[in-house]
C-alpha cells in the first residue's frame, strides 16, 4: 500500500520534472476571440507542425480576454475582435505597440434558425427590425464582446435601441450568442458572417452594411513581459501571405 | 352477556406460532403469560397493527378481520383504544392536546372530559408536555387518551411494567374506578400474576403461542395444567370479600363471603381507607403462606383457622398442592413430606392456618 | 475606490439582488411541498425500482450545474421534447426567463433537500405513528399531526438549503435562463458578468458584498430556526 502512494507522488511530480526552461521556449500562448476559433487553430496547427513547437489557445470574448491579460494572465499574442480592447491594454502598457496591426475583417448579418418561416432577403434601410420576428433577438454582451457591441452599434442606427432593449438576449461571446439561434430558442440573432457560414442549423436573412456599424477589424498584437523567438514566428506565421487562403476559406477578409 | 371480542387467529413469528381463540367478555379480562410468548403480538394483531396470517376478528359484532373474506378494517377504523408499554404520549404536544387527539372534530366523546381528568387526576398536568410529567402520570394520561378517543374496548400492555416498582399498583384503583365508572371492557396483559388478580379474576393464560385456559382464576387453579403455567409468576389465591363487621376490642375487621361461609380475619391497621360494612374487599394469599393441620390449634398466634375438605392433591418436585373446600376453593403448598407424613388424601378434613398478615388487600 | 461608491448601487445591481432574492424565495416555497411528498415517499414506502428512482433524483447533486442547464435546455427549450409541446400548443416559451431561472434553481436544489427531509422523516419513531392510528387518525391526519410537527427540524433545514443553494446557483441559471439583466441576472450572474468587463472591480466588489452579506443572514437565520425548534421539542 505504502508503495502504491509513492508510486502515485512520483507520476503526478513527473512531468514537472522536464526542463521548465526548454519548455517554455518551445510554447506559445494565443488570446484569441472566439469568433476566430476554426481560423486560428487550422493556422496554428500548420505552424506546429512545421516549427515542431506548442500552440496554447485561449479563447472567449475580447474583452475578456483583455481583463485576463491586465489582471497578469500569461499571453504571448493576443487577437482581439475590436480595435478597443487591444487600446485598452495599450493604455494599460500591456502591448508592444509596434507589433499591433490589423489582421482580418469580418461583416455582420443577421440569421435565424434553419426552421424558421422567416426568408432571406436584401438588405434596404427600411428594415422594420422590430416586427420582423417576435421574441428576443441574440447578441454578444456588448459590454465585453465586440460583435455586441456591433450589434448595438447597427441597432442604434437603425433607431430602434428603445424597442428592442427589452428583448435582448446577452450571450458571454458570439458563439454562445450563435448557438441559442441555433437551438431555435431565439427567432433572430446578430453574428459575425463568419460562424453563420459555419454553422448548417441556421440561416442568413440578411448582411448588414458597413455604414451601419463600425468596420469589423480584428487586431493582432504582441503582449509585453515574455518576449520570446517563437512568439515572433507565429506572429508572422499568422500574418503572412501563407496563412491567407486559410482565412479566406473560413470567410475572413484581408 | 355479549361477547365483546372474538377472536381465532393465526399468526407466525420469529420463533413460535401464535394461534389463540377466544371470546372475552365485558368486564376486565386478563392475559397472563410469559414474556415473549405471544401477548403483544396478540393485542396487535387484535388492534390491526399487524396482519394475522390467517382467521378471524370481530369487535361487538363488527368484523375486523376475515382472512377468507379478505376483510382487513384499518387501524384507525377499530375504535380499539390500545395503552402501549411504552405509553407513546405524542412529546410535541401539550397533555391536554394528547388527551384529546383521538375526539374527532364534529363527534363528541361519549365519555365528559372534566370527569375523566378528574377520575385520573391529571387536571394539573394539562398544560403541560409529556415531558414534564412523571412515568405514573404520563400512564394515566395514555390512558385517558384511549378511552377518549371513542374505544368499545381498552388494550392494554403490560401496565404494571413501565412504572417504577413503588409505584406500580397506584395503577390499579384508577384501572377499577374506570372499570366500574364508564363500564368499559379492558384487555390487560402482563407477565405479572398478582398485579393481574388484583384486578380481575378472569383470566386468559398464554403459553408459547397458545390459550391454555380461559376462565375465572378460582376455577383455573384447580386445574394442574395451569398451575404449572402460573407457577412462574408466583401463585395467589383470591378471594372476593366484603366488610361484614368490626372488632374494636380485638383491633381486627372481619371480611366474609357473600356467597358461603368463607370469612377471615385482618388487622384494622391493614385497611388504609375507612372501613365500610359491605365494602367489598379483594384479598390475596399466596399457597406457601398457608398451613395446613388435621385439628384445630388453640395455643398459637394465628387467628385464622379455617375448615375444610381436601377435593384434591398433586405433588410435583417434593411439593404438594392441596385444593381446599372451606366455602371458597383454597390452595395450599406443604411439603410433600409433611401430605405423606399427615396422610392427607382426597376428603379429609382440615384446618387452614395462616396469619393475618399474609393476607393482601385490595379495595 | 472611493467609499461612497461602495455603496451607491446601479439600478442594474440593485435589479439582480431583488432577483436572486425573488428566485431563492419562489424556489424555497415551490420545492418544500414536493420535497416533502417524495422525502416522505422514500422514507416510507418500498417499491420496485427504488434505487434507480433515488439514482435520478440525486443526479443534479453530482451533475456539474452547466451540464443540468445544458439538460434542460434540450428538455424545456423550444426544441426540447417537453418544451416544444408547450411551445406548439400554448406558445410558452419556457427557457430564457424568470420562470427558467426559478427552475434551474428547483432542480439543483431539490435532491438537497429531498435527502434532509427524508432523513429526518426516517427518524419518526414509527410507534407514534402506529399510537395515532389507534386513536383513529386517518393516514393523512397522521402526516400532518405527528410525522411532520416531529420530522420539522429537518424540513427547516432542507428549506434553507434550498434558499442558500439558490442564492449561489451560477451555472444552471446562466446556460438554461440566460444573462437577461432585469429578469434572469442574479446575482451571481451579474458578479460573473461584471468580472468580464475590464474597469469594472467597483461594481464586482459592490455585488460580491451583498453576496457575502446575503449568505451570512441567511445562515444565520438557518441557526436560529434550528435552535428554537429544538427548544419546542424539549
Amino acid at each position: 500500500m505504502k508503495y502504491l502512494i509513492y508510486l502515485i507522488l512520483i507520476l503526478f511530480f513527473f512531468p514537472s520534472c522536464q526542463s521548465s526552461k526548454t519548455k517554455k521556449h518551445d510554447e506559445v500562448s494565443v488570446f484569441c476571440a472566439a469568433s476566430l476559433v476554426d481560423v486560428v487553430s487550422e493556422i496554428s496547427s500548420n505552424f506546429e507542425s512545421e516549427t515542431k513547437s506548442t500552440v496554447k489557445l485561449n479563447m472567449a470574448s475580447s474583452g475578456t480576454l483583455a481583463r485576463q491579460i491586465e489582471n497578469g494572465a500569461q499571453a504571448d499574442i493576443f487577437i482581439s475582435a475590436n480595435k478597443r480592447w487591444l487600446d485598452y491594454l495599450a493604455q494599460k502598457g500591456k502591448v508592444d505597440e509596434e507589433t499591433a496591426k490589423r489582421i482580418a475583417g469580418n461583416e455582420m448579418v443577421l440569421v435565424a434558425p434553419l426552421n424558421s418561416k422567416l426568408e432571406a432577403f436584401q438588405f434596404s434601410t427600411d428594415i422594420d427590425l422590430l416586427n420582423l420576428f417576435e421574441g428576443r433577438l441574440s447578441i454578444g454582451d456588448p459590454a465585453h464582446v465586440p460583435a455586441g457591441t456591433y450589434a448595438m452599434q447597427i441597432i442604434e442606427n437603425l433607431h430602434c435601441r428603445e424597442e428592442l432593449k427589452s428583448r435582448f438576449l446577452p450571450a458571454k461571446d458570439v458563439r454562445s450568442a450563435l448557438m441559442v439561434v441555433e437551438l431555435g430558442e431565439v427567432d433572430a440573432g446578430i453574428v459575425y458572417k463568419t460562424d453563420a457560414l459555419k454553422s448548417d442549423k441556421i440561416k442568413i436573412l440578411t448582411e448588414f452594411p458597413d455604414s451601419l456599424h463600425q468596420t469589423v477589424d480584428y487586431y493582432i498584437a504582441l503582449i509585453k513581459g515574455n518576449e520570446k523567438e517563437r512568439s515572433l514566428q507565429l506572429y508572422n506565421y499568422l500574418v503572412s501571405e501563407n496563412a491567407l487562403p486559410v482565412w479566406e476559406k473560413y470567410g475572413f477578409k484581408r | 352477556m355479549s361477547d365483546i371480542l372474538k377472536f381465532d387467529i393465526q399468526l407466525h413469528r420469529h420463533d413460535f406460532l401464535l394461534n389463540v381463540k377466544a371470546e372475552i367478555l365485558e368486564g376486565i379480562t386478563g392475559i397472563y403469560g410469559p414474556s415473549g410468548h405471544g401477548k403483544t403480538s396478540m393485542l396487535n394483531a387484535i388492534a390491526g397493527l399487524i396482519k394475522p396470517d390467517s382467521g378471524f376478528i370481530s369487535i361487538s359484532g363488527d368484523v375486523v378481520f376475515d382472512s377468507k373474506q379478505r376483510i382487513n378494517a384499518p387501524v384507525q377504523k377499530r375504535k380499539i383504544g390500545y395503552v402501549f408499554q411504552d405509553i407513546r404520549l405524542f412529546p410535541h404536544l401539550t397533555v391536554v392536546q394528547n388527551l384529546k387527539y383521538g375526539i374527532k372534530r364534529n363527534g363528541a366523546s361519549k365519555i365528559d372530559f372534566e370527569e375523566l381528568v378528574g377520575i385520573l387526576e391529571i387536571k394539573h398536568l394539562l398544560h403541560k408536555k409529556p415531558g414534564e410529567c412523571s412515568g405514573g402520570e404520563k400512564q394515566r394520561i395514555s390512558i385517558g387518551r384511549a378511552l377518549l378517543s371513542g374505544a368499545r374496548i381498552l388494550l392494554m400492555d403490560e401496565p404494571f411494567s413501565a412504572v417504577d416498582v413503588q409505584l406500580r399498583n397506584t395503577i390499579i384503583p384508577f384501572l377499577n374506578e374506570l372499570n366500574h365508572h364508564y363500564k368499559i371492557p379492558m384487555l390487560v396483559v402482563s407477565h405479572d400474576l398478582p398485579d393481574l388478580l388484583s384486578l380481575t379474576d378472569r383470566l386468559l393464560l398464554l403459553k408459547n403461542g397458545a390459550i391454555t385456559a380461559l376462565g375465572r382464576f378460582q376455577d383455573l387453579i384447580q386445574d394442574e395444567k395451569n398451575i404449572e403455567v402460573m407457577r412462574d409468576a408466583g401463585l395467589y389465591n383470591v378471594f372476593n370479600l366484603c366488610v361484614f363487621a368490626s372488632l374494636p376490642e380485638k383491633n381486627m375487621v372481619l371480611l366474609r363471603s357473600q356467597t358461603n361461609d368463607f370469612q377471615v380475619q385482618v388487622l384494622t391497621q391493614s385497611f388504609h381507607q375507612k372501613i365500610e360494612v359491605k365494602k367489598q374487599i379483594k384479598v390475596l394469599i399466596r399457597p406457601e403462606d398457608i398451613s395446613i393441620s388435621l385439628n384445630p390449634i388453640d395455643q398459637i398466634s394465628l387467628r385464622n383457622q379455617i375448615q375444610g375438605t381436601i377435593l384434591k392433591i398433586f405433588s410435583k418436585d417434593g411439593l404438594s398442592f392441596c385444593l381446599v373446600d372451606t366455602g371458597e376453593k383454597v390452595l395450599v403448598e406443604i411439603t410433600e413430606a409433611s401430605k405423606r407424613n399427615m396422610n392427607l388424601e382426597v376428603g379429609t378434613t382440615v384446618y387452614c392456618l395462616f396469619k393475618s398478615a399474609a393476607l393482601k388487600m385490595f379495595e | 475606490m472611493g467609499l461612497t461608491e461602495l455603496f451607491t448601487y446601479s439600478s442594474a445591481e440593485l435589479d439582480a439582488i431583488q432577483l436572486s432574492l425573488k428566485v431563492a424565495l419562489l424556489c424555497t416555497i415551490i420545492i418544500l411541498p414536493i420535497a416533502v411528498l417524495i422525502g416522505w415517499f422514500l422514507a416510507r414506502k418500498q417499491f420496485f425500482g427504488k434505487s434507480i428512482i433515488e439514482g435520478v433524483l440525486h443526479l443534479p447533486l453530482v451533475l456539474p450545474p452547466v451540464t443540468v442547464g445544458y439538460i434542460l435546455l434540450i428538455t424545456l427549450g423550444r426544441n426540447g421534447w417537453l418544451g416544444s409541446f408547450f411551445y406548439s400548443h400554448w406558445g410558452i416559451q419556457i427557457a430564457f426567463s424568470f420562470p427558467a431561472a426559478v427552475i434551474a434553481a428547483i432542480v439543483v436544489s431539490f435532491p438537497l433537500v429531498t435527502r434532509s427531509i427524508r432523513l429526518s422523516v426516517e427518524l419518526v419513531d414509527k410507534n407514534y405513528e402506529d399510537a395515532a392510528r389507534t386513536l383513529g387518525a386517518s393516514s393523512l391526519r397522521v402526516f400532518f399531526t405527528v410525522t411532520l410537527p416531529l420530522a420539522l427540524p429537518g424540513v427547516i433545514s432542507g428549506a434553507i438549503l434550498a434558499f442558500a443553494r439558490s442564492l449561489g446557483e451560477f451555472g444552471a441559471t446562466i446556460s438554461f435562463a440566460g444573462n437577461i439583466t432585469g429578469e434572469t441576472q442574479t446575482l451571481p450572474l451579474a458578479i460573473f458578468s461584471s468580472m468580464q468587463v475590464p474597469g469594472q472591480e467597483t461594481s464586482t466588489m459592490r455585488l460580491v458584498i451583498v453576496s457575502v452579506i446575503l449568505s451570512l443572514l441567511a445562515m444565520i437565520g438557518a441557526e436560529y430556526l434550528n435552535r428554537r425548534i429544538l427548544k419546542n421539542k424539549a
